[in-house]
């Protein structure tokens, strides 16, 4: 018989080299047949990025063609959120795009709906409980967007021009 | 309304008296937005699962959800991140996620996976296999009866799709699941698809497979589609069913009464024809394979 506690620090050791070998490419851990650890990984990469098309359609629509690339620049260099599944990783994937001054305008009212929801946190995006606000400055055509959302009462949009 | 309270409280009966394996959930589908219209359309439905993470934030059921429940279709929340086979306990937090969750639908019961999803601080965001080890099996049921004592419903336990193995395997999978049920006191969630695909990628008999496990323990069944890349088969949730696996649905509906089965499409989602036509294929499976099991019951041959 084996003890649990034995039974559960060789586990975690066993699982987090798989991990790293799959997450970050890194060597393979013994006597794993490597063309399987790949089509795996590729899977799990190919899983992240229709997870995050799927729930950023706005995103996704903009970049088009370009989210192919783009996504997997920024995957290379972060991996997966721990808490928000693709929601969170799309709003990371956001980010990396606004600091490259790629983020398309027509996401950001996404990103807006998605921060009034949701607070991000280090390692993710966790639920908001209380009261939010955002406000956007959009170009095309020139207006602000403000928001405002009450948890259980709902939502307030608001968009005013600016000029012409 | 009549036929409503009577199927409550046949659910509720079925519970109490005969155990978590009486209930009678029909046909299915997984819920997604994409699929809210024509799940609300499809007057057959039984039951729906619902991916438990989406459901975290606080504040009302939506409402398609609360039309559903209010045409007595029952709900399953169905776990994707307890990580029941990774080496740490299950997270509390989570765990008690997913009981408020069962509580607020008014779920007969939830469901998890044999897998882990994330171990030395990284999170996979898939479902990965365990090495099928003494060992690893002591971690997994250790870890299911956790998850079992803090929930206020049964849990079924699933078998994954892999496209790898660990080395130094000392059981094959339908053995170690069925341990892991047996000792664990868990129902069972079989996946055909994913039977389909491991047999096909690792080359094992499915049909052997079928018959080494505790099928009195069946909650529900889970038929998905996927496609070939690469020379291996791809559980995809995103293509059409193979008729390999409606096949083996059959063969499992010939072994054992299905109380439940229920279809899985996450992307590529096809006009609402295709889903209703999907659904109407694996009944029809599920039929085929009754009539076989009854027929084998009357004449003993």
């Amino acid at each position: 018989m084996f003890l649990l506690p034995e039974a559960r620090e060789r586990l975690a050791i066993q699982q987090a080299a798989l991990l790293r070998a799959l997450a970050d490419r890194a060597a393979p851990p013994d006597g794993f047949d490597p063309t399987r650890l790949r089509a795996t990984a590729d899977a799990l990469a190919r899983k992240r990025a229709r997870g995050v098309a799927r729930t950023w359609p706005a995103l996704a629509g903009a970049l088009s063609d370009r989210l192919g690339p783009l996504f997997a620049a920024y995957a290379a260099a972060t991996r997966p959120p721990r808490h928000g599944g693709p929601l969170a990783d799309g709003r990371a994937f956001a980010r990396a795009l606004a600091d490259w001054g790629e983020l398309p305008e027509a996401a950001h009212v996404e990103v807006m709906a998605v921060d009034l929801r949701h607070a991000p946190r280090p390692d993710g995006l966790a639920p908001r409980r209380w009261p939010s606000l955002a406000v956007a400055l959009l170009y095309r055509p020139r207006r602000l967007v403000l928001a405002a959302r009450l948890p259980r009462l709902g939502e307030r949009w608001l968009a005013i021009r600016l000029g012409r | 309304m009549w036929r409503r309270v009577r199927r409550r409280v046949r659910r509720v009966r079925g519970l109490t008296l005969m155990g978590a394996r009486s209930y009678s959930l029909g046909l299915g589908i997984g819920w997604r937005p994409e699929l809210a219209l024509a799940i609300d359309r499809y007057e057959g439905l039984g039951f729906v699962e619902v991916i438990a993470e989406g459901f975290d934030t606080p504040g009302p059921i939506p409402a398609p959800l609360e039309r559903l429940r209010a045409r007595g279709v029952a709900i399953v929340p169905h776990g994707i991140s307890l990580s029941l086979g990774g080496a740490e306990p299950p997270d509390r937090a989570r765990l008690a996620a997913l009981g408020r969750l069962a509580t607020r639908l008014g779920a007969p019961l939830v469901s998890e996976h044999v897998a882990f999803v994330r171990a030395g601080g990284v999170e996979a965001g898939h479902l990965l296999p365990l090495p099928r080890t003494r060992q690893a099996l002591e971690v997994l049921v250790a870890n299911a009866r956790a998850a079992r004592r803090a929930l206020p419903v049964p849990l079924a336990l699933e078998n994954i799709a892999a496209l790898l193995e660990w080395p130094g395997a000392e059981m094959d999978e339908a053995i170690f699941l069925a341990e892991a049920l047996e000792r664990a006191d868990a129902l069972l969630l079989l996946d055909v698809a994913n039977v389909y695909a491991n047999a096909r990628n690792h080359g094992w008999d499915p049909l052997a497979y079928l018959d080494r496990l505790p099928l009195e323990r069946l909650a529900y069944v889970h038929v998905a589609g996927g496609v070939e890349r690469g020379g291996l088969y791809h559980d995809s949730h995103a293509h059409p069913v193979p008729a390999e696996v409606l096949g083996l649905l059959e063969e499992l509906s010939a072994r054992v009464a299905v109380p439940g089965v229920l279809l899985e499409r996450d992307d590529r989602f096809p006009p609402d024809a295709e889903i209703v036509a999907e659904l109407d294929a694996i009944a029809a499976a599920v039929e085929r394979g009754a009539a076989r099991r009854e027929a084998a019951h009357v004449s003993p041959a």
